[in-house]
């Protein structure tokens, strides 16, 4: 059984499409083969890999409560092309706190198989994208942590030491309670892919954060963003365009 | 005079229209969110269409003409649309019980979406076209969306309005 993943963000690194496809790639039984789509170029590549391939999974971002453009674009160059064998399946994620807002693009992937001929077995619509793909930095802040308070320990800096490991499994533990209804939904999704079975369409979002909880860091996070990485001072985040 | 069109074909300016658009090599969205960070209010990509965010937002009248691809707008319309997030902030409020942007100006624009060239199309593909736009809407924080769907392929401006 041969799965072909197209990574369709057009993030050149860390995206949080990149990270949902190898989670979901992480649990998938049988050959696999990922595409991290540029443009128009890379067609030929993903016809040569589709020959062969049982299934075919979209991993896209959710823009303006649809697909992205280019994905559109490469959607309707496939339509005529790609073998009506073929079990298609979308891993969708956006910003917002509900994975139920990837519903709509979702269903535009229902209707791109019903024009293509394809068999489309469902899908997954994760929320909270952003907040998933910054909380993958608490791996390498964690090991930074542990490996500092070990070393505080052999240096008999007790408190120190202690504190950073403290630290070390915060950062993780963090991470993982976060994370753990996209691993789920993930290790599902896969399982139906590696079996070619219809996943139905599922949502899902960050796990153990409610809806207020997840704006108040998500604010927070836009801030120290456009401050740390920008210099821009939050007040000036709310200017208006000025029209020339 | 407020009101901004965007177009996937090609039309005559309307005279009570601040512009016409038609959408034919405008640079695609890249994800950077430079529009909320950066240069807050506008895209990065200074190639004459950095406000397109404020003119989704901040008119009174939006009209949208665009042929149904897959249940929602056509590549080149989405290509702008895609480019208007600056419009809105990056923070969230609560809007028609879901979680939406904030945002950035209060006006409450008007949107007309007509999707063109739809006799060949199912019940379905129109239905989440229509929820496609509507969706689209709320999140630029419309007074209204009309979305009407038209069988031919439109060509001038007596068809649209």
């Amino acid at each position: 059984m041969k799965t072909v993943f197209i990574n369709l963000t057009p993030k050149k690194k860390n995206s949080m499409s990149g990270y949902l496809l190898r989670t979901t790639k992480l649990f998938i039984k049988g050959e696999c083969v990922t595409i991290n789509y540029r443009g128009s170029a890379d067609d030929k590549k993903i016809l040569c890999e589709l020959e062969n391939a049982q299934n075919l999974v979209f991993v896209t971002p959710l823009y303006v409560d649809g697909l992205p453009s280019h994905v559109l674009e490469l959607l309707q160059r496939l339509e005529k092309t790609v073998s009506k064998e073929l079990n298609v399946y979308a891993l969708l994620n956006c910003g917002f706190y509900e994975g139920e807002q990837c519903e709509l693009a979702l269903n535009m992937v229902k209707i791109w198989c019903k024009h293509s001929g394809t068999n489309f077995c469902g899908g997954l619509g994760l929320g909270a994208g952003e907040m998933h793909r910054v909380l993958r930095w608490n791996i390498p802040v964690s090991a930074i942590s542990a490996v500092l308070g070990a070393l505080a320990l052999a240096f008999n800096f007790h408190t120190l030491g202690v504190s950073l490991l403290w630290n070390a499994f915060g950062f993780i533990f963090f991470w993982f309670i976060f994370s753990l209804n996209m691993f789920l939904s993930a290790q599902k999704t896969a399982s139906n892919i590696s079996k070619s079975k219809n996943n139905g369409l599922c949502y899902t979002t960050v796990s153990f954060c409610p809806s207020w909880l997840f704006t108040i860091l998500a604010s927070g996070y836009w801030i120290l963003r456009a401050f740390f990485f920008h210099g821009i001072p939050f007040w000036k985040i709310f200017k208006r365009y000025n029209l020339k | 005079m407020n009101e901004y069109w965007i177009t996937d074909i090609t039309l005559d300016k309307p005279q009570n229209v601040d512009m016409i658009y038609a959408p034919k090599g405008v640079a695609r969205c890249t994800g950077c969110f430079g529009c909320w960070l950066k240069t807050p209010s506008e895209c990065v990509m200074h190639d004459g269409k950095q406000g397109i965010g404020e003119m989704l937002t901040n008119r009174e009248t939006v009209r949208i003409i665009s042929k149904i691809t897959y249940g929602g707008f056509s590549a080149p319309v989405k290509r702008v649309l895609d480019r208007s997030i600056s419009g809105v902030l990056p923070f969230f409020s609560k809007r028609h019980g879901r979680m939406h942007h904030a945002v950035r100006y209060q006006t409450k624009p008007t949107f007309y979406i007509t999707f063109y060239d739809c006799s060949q199309l199912s019940d379905e593909e129109k239905a989440l076209a229509k929820r496609a736009a509507n969706a689209m809407a709320i999140n630029m924080n419309c007074k209204e969306c009309i979305v009407n769907f038209i069988d031919k392929n439109i060509c001038t401006l007596e068809d649209i309005i």
